[in-house]
Parts: C-alpha cells; structure tokens; sequence
C-alpha cells in the first residue's frame, strides 16, 4: 500500500477542467507544490486515464499518479454529494452530485492533498512526474536484467534508461522509445543493487531501486523427533534476517516457525521438532548491503521412525 | 459518559438508611435475574485494522495468485477489551477460526447482558453503534440512528462511550447478528462491524465446538469471516464423536446458500438438508453429532460466490 504523506502542498494551477458547473479560474500561489518522492516504485498508471472514484465515502485509489499536462478526473459514483478541494488555495470542484465529473490537470511535478469538505474522513492525493518509471519486479537475481516501464508526457520521442555508477555519476545504459500510448519500457542489466532513472532532456523521472536477490541455499535432515536446518546464501550476507518456514496443508502456505540472522559467515542453523513429513524453506527476509529479499526452494524430510501421522 | 460500575451479580451497594435500605432492597428483587441466569458485563470497542484478506495470497484450489494491492482493506472492527477498556483481551492477529468478526457475546435464556462500547476509530473517525438482533430491550439500546427520535446510544462519534442493556427472553434461543446501525452502518457493515449473538436455552448443553461463518462481500471478494479462498478462510477441526454447531450468519445485499459436505441436518420439520438459504440479517444454528473423518469443503453454493472466495475446509479427524 501506498503510504499517504498528510504534508500541506499547495497547487500552482491554470485552471479546472472538465464540469463547467466547476470550473473556476485560479490564481497561483507562491508556494511551490511538495517535491516528488524519490523513492516510488510501480508509479506507471495503466492507462492514459487516471480516474478517481468516491462509492461509500471513500476516494479510490487513494493515491493516482499522473503525468504533468495528463487529466486525473473524479467520478462521483455515490449516492451523496461530494466535492474535491486542496486545503489551502487551490482546485475546487465545487459541489458535485451523484453522478458529476471534475477534472484537473497539472503543469508541475509534486504532490498534491484534497479532501471532501463535507466528509473531513474523505482524503487522498495525486502524484505528478514529468517521466513515469517503475520495475515490474523489485530485484533481481545475480545475472538476470530487470524489467523498467514507465509512461512519457505527449511530444517525448525518446528516453534515456541511466543508472546510478560506483562514483556518483549516472551512466547511460539503455533507451525506449514511447509507443502510440505514451508507455515504454527497457530491459537493463543489474550488477547487484542498482538504481535507474528515465531522462529525457530536462525532464526526469523519480530513481527506482532494483535489488539484487542472492541465491538463498536450505538443507534439511531428520536427527530422530527433529529436524536440523542449515542456510547459507551467495553471495554472503551477513546479519541479514532469515525465516525458517514449513508448509501448511490446510493453510495451502507455508508459514513462519522461526526466525535468526545469518553470522558473519552467512550461516544460520535451525532445529524443527517435527515427526512429520515436513517442507521447508528458507526466506531471506531482508538482505544486506543493497540487496533485497530471497526465497530459497522447498526440501521434502521424511517422517520420523515413530511417527505416521499424515497432519 | 459515564456508567454506574457494575460487578458481575449485578447488584447496586444498598443505601444507608433503614428505610433506603428496605426501598433499595425492593428495586433490587424486582430487578434482579431470575433465579439460574447471568448478567454479563463486556467491554467491546469499534477499532481499526489494516485487514487482510487473503494471507495466504492465493486461490489455492484454481492456483491463481492474488494481486498485493487487493488483499488489504483499512477498515473498523468490533474488539473485545478487558474491565474498563484497559487493554485489548486478544492482542494480537485473531484466531484462525474468528476472522475479523467481533466476539462471540453467549448467554442463555433469561440472562442480563451490560455491553459496555467505544468507538476508537481513529482512522475514518466515523460515528459507529451496536444494534442487536433476536433480545429484548428499551428503546435507549437499540442502537440504530432516527433523526429526532433515537438517542446517544445510535450514534457514538469517535472517542464517546455508550451501553447497551439487554435480555434473553424465552424467544431469544438462537444465534443472532450485531452490528453497526449508526449512519454509517452501509461502510462499516461492507467492511465487518459485526459479531454473533449466541443464546442457548436454560438447561441446554453446549456443543463441543461452535464454529461462526459470517457470510458477506467485502473487498471485491466473498468472504467468511472477512477472508477469501480456503486457507484464509476459517479452518474448522472437530473429532469423530464431538457436536459442533454451525452458526451462520449474513449481512450485506447479497443471498447466499451455506452447504457443508460429507453432512447432513435436519429442518425443523424433521427432513433432511445439507444446503440452507440465507439472507441479510437472516440467521441460523445447525448442529450434529460428528461421525465421518475428512478434509470437508464448507462453502456457499452460488457458484461465483465460491470461486470469488466463500469457501473453507472443515477437518475432521479421530
């Protein structure tokens, strides 16, 4: 889920667009608008519009992300009346019945609050980029690329994939060229924990952070009523925080039973009392110096000598 | 507001004067529980969770995953706390088999029930009540809000404090819903305000299991107990001689038909059935005496409500 920060942004606008029963000129204000954040992942909008609901009192999404110049339109799709305003100056859709559309636009990148003003519980926000980009999966095992998408304003004939070097400086590693749709998308190698960003002239898109995954490595073996577990991983993650789980059969999941931190050597031991056919598997939950989580695969032990119970 | 602190007899410290003595002791007879019953003081607070819907991630029978973002709801639920809203009695994830339902409130013919409720809900900071089904009781505890007519107990704004006093009548045997009724019952009933009433008659002996299956939509999926597809869903374990009663409970806008495999039960008429229709604020208890070991499929038989979640196994074993 998206956190939601409650900081008070204010809108430099040009206008409402959409319901001319809401539309009102507005005057900038001098307040620039909260900067973008920096670290988004999955920002990409699935499509070109970006429509907010307000069935039950509640705005879904929460959280829309759009493109400078691009239209985040509010659908009153409730039984009450609602409006959309910021808390300081800024877009008021004025009052709207069931049924009513409202749209905005915004020339600046940043976040932008609103709320209901007649149900203070009703709030959410929209994020503005001047590139869209995210990564379809959030890291990457040793040698594999990772997957970007992102999304570019009208006019962007090309963008520049860069990644964030050893030194400082971002260094060109890729390109895309946006399709009929706006959408673009690049596949770039990792050398463990990257970062990547979108350019294209002045306008950038927030960093992804792509991970690196390790190679997590379990073995299993029955000692009587028990079982030993040992993990190691590669390459060598010291202090990362590993889970022990097993498989449930009437969770259809496997589940935590324990959890440890790898040693200085990468290893951690555990004992399952089980004498019971037993899978298991090892999670990384959290990695260490920039990478990200990992799950090993699952090993069968069998059951104990005196045991023959099928749970 | 405050309440008069009662201890669980129920009775009220007498006053000092012969005479308040003789008119207290009076109040008290005409008052008191008949013989045999209990009054049962509880503390139950409307709180918020970040709730999810599907743990284990998956439809596990048509193995196919479940996207993160749908999993979650934010929403408000009743939860039990201990004498004076001290601190919550279950903290903590609930129990596999309770799901987001409220506590089970149980009694038996004749008893006197004293619900204490909060509203904590901090997030929507929403007015929330208690309405309950199937008892008796003034009108000051009804709970459910009519402009210009009902009371503080019909819509508790966040922070406030109201309760509830109600009786078991001979007509209250059964299992009942409760539930908000405060204006924003609609919100509040779509993401799992509720709980089950569970009223046995006087001399009537307890099954070995109760099991709540709270039928209703929530979250783009169907749930049971506010969970969807089997693992999430509550996972019921009896043995081969146990009774176990079934409670099934609904609310929402939806129908839904609660069958069981492997089981039977009987209707009131003697014959027989395994699947029973059920609609909002409709509720019922089916109970056997269990005879066949196995991993049994509990579910509602409108087809797209099972494959959109409303499914659950039942194990029994020797």
């Amino acid at each position: 889920m998206i956190h939601v920060r409650r900081s008070l942004a204010v809108v430099a606008l040009l206008g409402a667009l959409g319901d001319p029963a809401a539309a009102r000129a507005a005057a900038p204000h001098d307040m620039p608008p909260a900067p973008a954040t920096s670290n988004a992942t999955m920002m990409v909008p699935a499509e070109a519009a970006v429509v907010v609901g307000m069935k039950g009192k509640i705005f879904a999404p929460g959280t829309s992300d759009v493109l400078v110049g691009e239209p985040v339109t509010w659908v009153n799709d409730d039984g009450t009346a609602h409006d959309v305003a910021t808390f300081a100056d800024g877009f008021d859709s004025g009052r709207m019945e069931a049924g009513a559309r409202f749209s905005q636009t915004f020339p600046e990148q940043g976040t932008y609050q609103y709320h209901c003003t007649l149900h203070r519980f009703m709030f959410g926000s929209v994020r503005v980029f001047g590139l869209a980009l995210g990564a379809a999966a959030r890291s990457a095992g040793p040698g594999q690329p990772a997957t970007l998408s992102g999304r570019a304003p009208a006019g962007v004939e090309a963008v520049t994939i860069e990644r964030l070097g050893a030194g400082g400086a971002w260094e060109a590693v890729g390109g895309a060229v946006p399709g009929a749709d706006r959408a673009f998308s690049a596949q770039v190698a990792t050398t463990g924990p990257s970062a990547f960003r979108a350019r294209s002239g002045e306008l950038l898109s927030p960093v992804v952070r792509v991970a690196a995954r390790p190679i997590v490595h379990v073995s299993a073996t029955r000692r009587g009523a028990s079982i030993a577990v040992a993990v190691s991983t590669d390459p060598a993650q010291p202090g990362a925080r590993v889970a022990l789980q097993h498989y449930v059969r009437e969770r259809f999941t496997f589940v935590t039973v324990a959890r440890g931190t790898l040693t200085r050597a990468s290893h951690a031991t555990f004992s399952l009392g089980s004498r019971h056919y037993e899978r298991v598997r090892a999670v990384i939950t959290q990695g260490v110096r920039g990478y990200g989580s990992a799950t090993s695969t699952a090993v069968g032990v069998p059951t104990g000598a005196h045991g023959h119970h099928h749970h | 507001m405050t309440v008069p602190s009662r201890n669980t007899a129920g009775a009220r410290a007498p006053r000092v004067s012969l005479l308040g003595s003789l008119a207290a002791l009076v109040v008290l007879l005409a008052m008191a529980a008949p013989a045999g019953a209990a009054t049962h003081e509880l503390w139950i607070a409307a709180v918020p969770v970040n709730w999810d819907i599907v743990p284990n991630g998956h439809d596990a029978i048509m193995n196919t995953p479940v996207d993160q973002e749908r999993r979650h709801l934010r929403t408000v639920v009743y939860r039990e706390y201990t004498r004076g809203f001290g601190r919550a009695l279950h903290p903590g994830p609930p129990p596999q088999d309770r799901g987001i339902v409220g506590p089970l409130i149980r009694g038996r013919v004749g008893d006197r029930f004293v619900v204490h409720f909060l509203n904590k809900d901090t997030l929507f900071k929403r007015p929330h009540s208690m309405h309950f089904h199937g008892v008796h009781y003034a009108f000051g505890s009804d709970g459910s809000f009519i402009p210009g007519f009902s009371g503080p107990g019909a819509s508790v704004m966040p922070g406030r404090r109201f309760t509830y006093r109600f009786t078991a009548g001979a007509d209250s045997k059964g299992v009942w819903p409760y539930h908000d009724h405060s204006p924003s019952m609609d919100t509040s009933i779509q993401g799992g305000l509720y709980g089950a009433l569970s009223i046995a008659g006087r001399g009537e002996r307890r099954p070995d299991h109760e099991f709540v299956v709270f039928l209703g939509a929530m979250g783009g999926f169907e749930t049971i107990d506010g969970r969807a597809f089997v693992g999430n869903t509550p996972v019921f374990h009896a043995r081969l001689g146990q009774t176990v009663q079934w409670d099934v409970l609904n609310l929402g806008d939806e129908f839904h038909t609660f069958h069981v495999h492997g089981h039977r039960w009987q209707r009131a008429d003697g014959t027989s059935e395994d699947t029973r229709t059920i609609g909002p604020a409709e509720s019922f208890a089916v109970r056997w005496k269990e005879d066949r070991r196995g991993t049994w499929l509990y579910h509602c038989h409108v087809e797209s409500h099972m494959m959109m979640g409303m499914i659950g196994i039942y194990r029994v074993t020797a």
